[in-house]
C-alpha cells in the first residue's frame, strides 16, 4: 500500500498523463466505432440478410486475439496509435452494431403500423419513432463496447501508445506489483465512470446528445489537429525501453542534444514497448533514436551465426557492421555508462553449487 | 366517398380468399361501421383503404379517384387511424402523440399547439394537466381517447377505426362510444369503424355492413339491419349477442334498484348484464342511467333478484 501511494507522490503527473492517454484512445476509438456500427445498423434494419452477414463478421472479427491483432496491423500501419485505435474500433464495431440493430428490429410492429398509416416519413419515422426506441438497446451496446475498449486499451502500452497499460507492463517487467494495480485499478475505475457516464447520456433527449456528441468530435479533432499544427520543424523522437535506467538515458540524451541545438525539439518517448516494438518503430522512421544493448543486437536483431563474444569492444564493432549493412541504422558510441549483472545467492545453493 | 369494386384479397400462404367480390360505397360523412366475427375480413376491408393491406384485384376509389394514384404519404397524413391496441407513441408526450400527422404536414407550432388543446377539451382530459404526460402514466380509457384525437388533429375527411374499443374495460368503453357518436356528429368527417360486437355495430352505425368469410352478408341503415335481417346469418349473429349480451334495461324495468340523484353513471341501460357483474367485482354499486336520463342505482342484490327471476 505504501509503495502505491509512494507512486501516486513522486509520479502524480505521469499517472494524468497517461490517463488523458487511455481516455482519448478509448473515446476516439468507441466514436469511430458507433459513426461506423450505427449508421449501418440503420441501414441494413430492413435487410436481414445483409444484417446477419455483418453480425457474422464482426463476430469473426471479435475472435481474433488482440495481441495477434496489433502484431498484424504494425506492418501495415506501424506501431504507435493508429494501429491500437484500429484494433480497438474492430472490437468495438460488434457490440455497437448488434445492440443498435436487434433495438430497432425489436419495436412493436403495432407502432410501425400506426407510424406507417400516419403517413410518416422514412426519416421522420427514424428519427422521431425509431431511433428513441432503440435508445436503451443503442446505449447498452455503446457501454459495453467501452467498457471492453477500455480494458483492451490497456495492451496499447506495447506498441507504444502509452495509457494506463504502461504501468502495467512497467509492473510486470520490473517485478513492481504496486505499478502493476496503479495501472490495472486505474483502468478499473475509468471504465466503472464511463459506463455510467454514457448511462446518464441514455438519459438526455435525442438533440442534447447529437450535441454532446458534436462537441465531443470538435474537442477530440481540434487536439489532434491542434498537436500537427503545432509541431516544431525539427523533432527527434527518443524512446526507451520499459523501466528506469531507458528512461534516464533518453532524458540525459534530450538534455544534451537540446544543450547542443536549441532549435531541435527533442521529444522523449518512455516505456514506449519491447525491444521488437521498439526496433520495428526505428526502421519505420516513427522514432529517431533508442537505446539498445550491443548483445541484444547480436542476439535478437540482425541475422549472424556469430554470438556475442565476451569482448565489448568487438561486439560493437560487429554489431555497427551488421546493423549498417544489414538496415541501414547508424549504431552510435557505447556511452561511458554500462549496464552489467550481479549475482545474489543465498549462502546454502552457494555451498551446493560449489 | 370510398367505392369498393370487384376487391379480391388472396394471402399468399393461405388457400382461402380474405375478401371475396366486395363491393360497398361509403358515403361522406357517414358513420360507416364494418362487423362480423373474427376471419370475416372487416379488419382486412379497413386497411384496404389506406393501402396498409393490397388488395390482390379489383379498384377502390376516393371521391372518383384510385387510391393507388394517390401519393402514399399524402393519402395518409388526410386520413385518421385508430388502432385496437392504441399505440401510442411510448417515447412522445401526449401533445407530441396528437401533433404527430400536423407536424409532418408542417403546421405551425401555434396551430398545432391549439389543436391539441382544442381537442384534448373536447374528450373531457385537461390539456394543463395531460398534454405533457407521457402515456404510460395514462389509464387505457384515457390513452384510447388520446388515441381517438390523434386521428382527429389533422382534420382529416376520413377517420379509420380498427376495434378501438376492444380492449377496454366497460366503463371506459361505454364512455368512448358516447364521445365517438358526440365526435362524429360535431365534426364534418367519415368514420369507417370496424367491430366484431353487434351491440356496439347498431348503437354507433348509420350504415352497417355484416361480413363472413370475406363476403359482405347485408348492408344497410340501422333499422334495416335490425328489423330486416337479409338472412339466417344476420338474423343469428344479431340474436346470439343479443341473447348473450342481456340489456340492463331489464333489471332497471324490473324496479328492482333505487333511483339516485345523480348526473354521472357508469353505464347506459343499453349495456349488458356481463358488464355489470364485471364491475360489481370491483365495487359495492353500479350507476346506470336509463334513456330518460334518470340514474339508477345497482347493487349485487338486483343482479341476483334477476338471474333468479331469469331462471323461473
Amino acid at each position: 500500500m505504501s509503495g502505491i501511494i509512494h507512486i501516486f507522490k513522486t509520479q502524480g503527473n505521469d499517472i494524468l498523463n497517461s490517463i488523458g492517454q487511455h481516455i482519448s484512445i478509448s473515446l476516439v476509438s468507441l466514436l469511430i466505432a458507433a459513426v461506423i456500427a450505427i449508421p449501418l445498423a440503420i441501414l441494413l434494419m430492413r435487410h436481414k440478410r445483409a444484417a446477419e452477414f455483418i453480425l457474422n463478421v464482426t463476430s469473426v472479427l471479435q475472435t481474433i486475439p488482440s495481441l495477434a491483432l496489433l502484431g498484424i496491423l504494425i506492418p501495415l500501419v506501424g506501431i504507435g496509435t493508429v494501429p491500437s485505435v484500429i484494433a480497438l474500433v474492430v472490437y468495438a464495431v460488434m457490440p455497437i452494431f448488434q445492440n443498435t440493430y436487434s433495438g430497432l428490429t425489436t419495436i412493436d410492429p403495432n407502432l410501425e403500423e400506426a407510424a406507417e398509416a400516419f403517413g410518416l416519413s422514412r426519416s421522420k419515422k427514424l428519427l422521431k419513432i425509431e431511433i428513441p426506441l432503440a435508445m436503451p438497446m443503442i446505449i447498452s451496446g455503446l457501454r459495453i463496447a467501452m467498457v471492453m475498449i477500455i480494458g483492451t486499451a490497456t495492451l496499447a502500452a506495447l506498441i507504444g501508445a502509452g495509457g494506463l497499460g504502461t504501468y502495467i507492463l512497467l509492473g510486470i517487467e520490473t517485478n513492481n506489483n504496486s505499478l502493476l494495480i496503479v495501472g490495472a485499478v486505474l483502468s478499473a475505475i475509468l471504465a466503472l465512470i464511463f459506463s455510467a457516464l454514457i448511462r446518464g447520456i441514455s438519459k438526455l433527449s435525442l438533440r442534447k446528445i447529437g450535441i454532446i456528441l458534436a462537441t465531443l468530435v470538435v474537442l477530440v479533432g481540434g487536439v489532434a489537429g491542434y498537436r500537427v499544427i503545432a509541431q516544431p520543424k525539427t523533432t527527434i523522437t527518443i524512446a526507451g525501453k520499459m523501466g528506469s535506467e531507458p528512461e534516464i538515458l533518453i532524458n540525459m540524451y534530450k538534455d544534451l542534444i537540446e544543450q547542443d541545438n536549441p532549435n531541435i525539439k527533442v521529444t522523449t518517448k518512455a516505456n514506449f514497448g519491447g525491444t521488437s516494438f521498439l526496433y520495428k518503430a526505428l526502421k519505420s522512421g516513427s522514432i529517431d533514436i533508442y537505446p539498445e544493448f550491443t548483445g541484444t543486437v547480436l542476439e535478437s536483431l540482425v541475422k549472424t551465426k556469430k554470438g556475442a563474444t565476451h569482448d565489448p569492444e568487438a561486439t560493437y564493432e560487429l554489431a555497427k557492421k551488421l546493423l549498417k549493412s544489414q538496415e541501414d541504422l547508424e549504431y552510435l558510441k557505447p556511452m561511458k555508462y554500462e549496464n552489467g549483472y550481479a549475482w545474489w545467492l543465498r549462502r546454502v545453493s552457494l555451498r551446493n553449487i560449489i | 366517398m370510398i367505392e369498393f369494386k370487384n376487391v379480391y384479397k388472396k394471402y399468399e400462404n393461405n388457400n382461402n380468399t380474405a375478401i371475396n367480390d366486395l363491393n360497398l360505397q361509403i358515403k361522406d360523412g357517414d358513420f360507416f361501421v364494418l362487423v362480423g366475427p373474427s376471419g370475416s375480413g372487416k379488419t382486412t376491408t379497413l386497411k384496404m383503404i389506406n393501402r396498409l393491406i393490397k388488395q390482390t384485384s379489383g379498384e377502390i376509389t376516393i371521391d372518383g379517384k384510385n387510391i393507388d394514384d394517390f401519393n402514399l404519404q399524402e393519402m395518409r397524413l388526410q386520413m385518421g387511424y385508430v388502432l385496437q391496441n392504441i399505440a401510442l407513441f411510448p417515447n412522445m408526450t401526449i401533445e407530441d402523440n396528437i401533433t404527430i400527422q400536423p407536424e409532418s404536414l408542417k403546421w405551425s407550432k401555434e396551430k398545432r399547439h391549439q389543436v391539441a388543446w382544442d381537442l384534448l377539451e373536447k374528450v373531457g382530459l385537461d390539456p394543463d394537466k395531460y398534454a405533457k404526460r407521457l402515456p404510460n402514466e395514462l389509464s387505457g380509457g384515457e390513452q384510447q381517447r388520446v388515441g381517438i384525437v390523434r386521428a382527429l388533429a389533422s382534420n382529416p375527411k376520413i377517420v379509420l377505426m380498427d376495434e378501438p374499443f376492444s380492449a377496454l374495460d366497460p366503463i371506459s368503453r361505454n364512455q368512448l362510444q358516447e364521445l365517438v357518436l358526440k365526435l362524429h356528429a360535431e365534426m364534418n368527417m367519415t368514420f369507417v369503424f370496424v367491430t366484431h360486437d353487434m351491440n356496439e355495430a347498431v348503437r354507433l352505425g348509420n350504415t352497417i355492413a355484416i361480413m363472413r368469410l370475406g363476403h359482405l352478408e347485408q348492408i344497410g341503415t340501422r333499422d334495416e339491419i335490425v328489423h330486416n335481417p337479409k338472412n339466417n346469418f344476420v338474423n343469428g349473429f344479431f340474436k346470439n349477442q343479443q341473447n348473450d349480451d342481456k340489456k340492463l334495461k331489464l333489471i332497471i324495468d324490473s324496479q328492482d334498484c333505487q333511483q339516485v340523484d345523480r348526473q354521472q353513471a357508469d353505464l347506459s341501460e343499453e349495456d349488458n348484464v356481463s358488464d355489470l357483474a364485471g364491475l360489481l367485482k370491483i365495487q359495492d354499486f353500479v350507476l346506470v342511467k336509463s334513456s330518460d336520463e334518470r340514474v339508477w342505482k345497482l347493487t349485487t342484490q338486483s343482479l341476483l333478484n334477476y338471474l333468479a327471476r331469469d331462471g323461473e
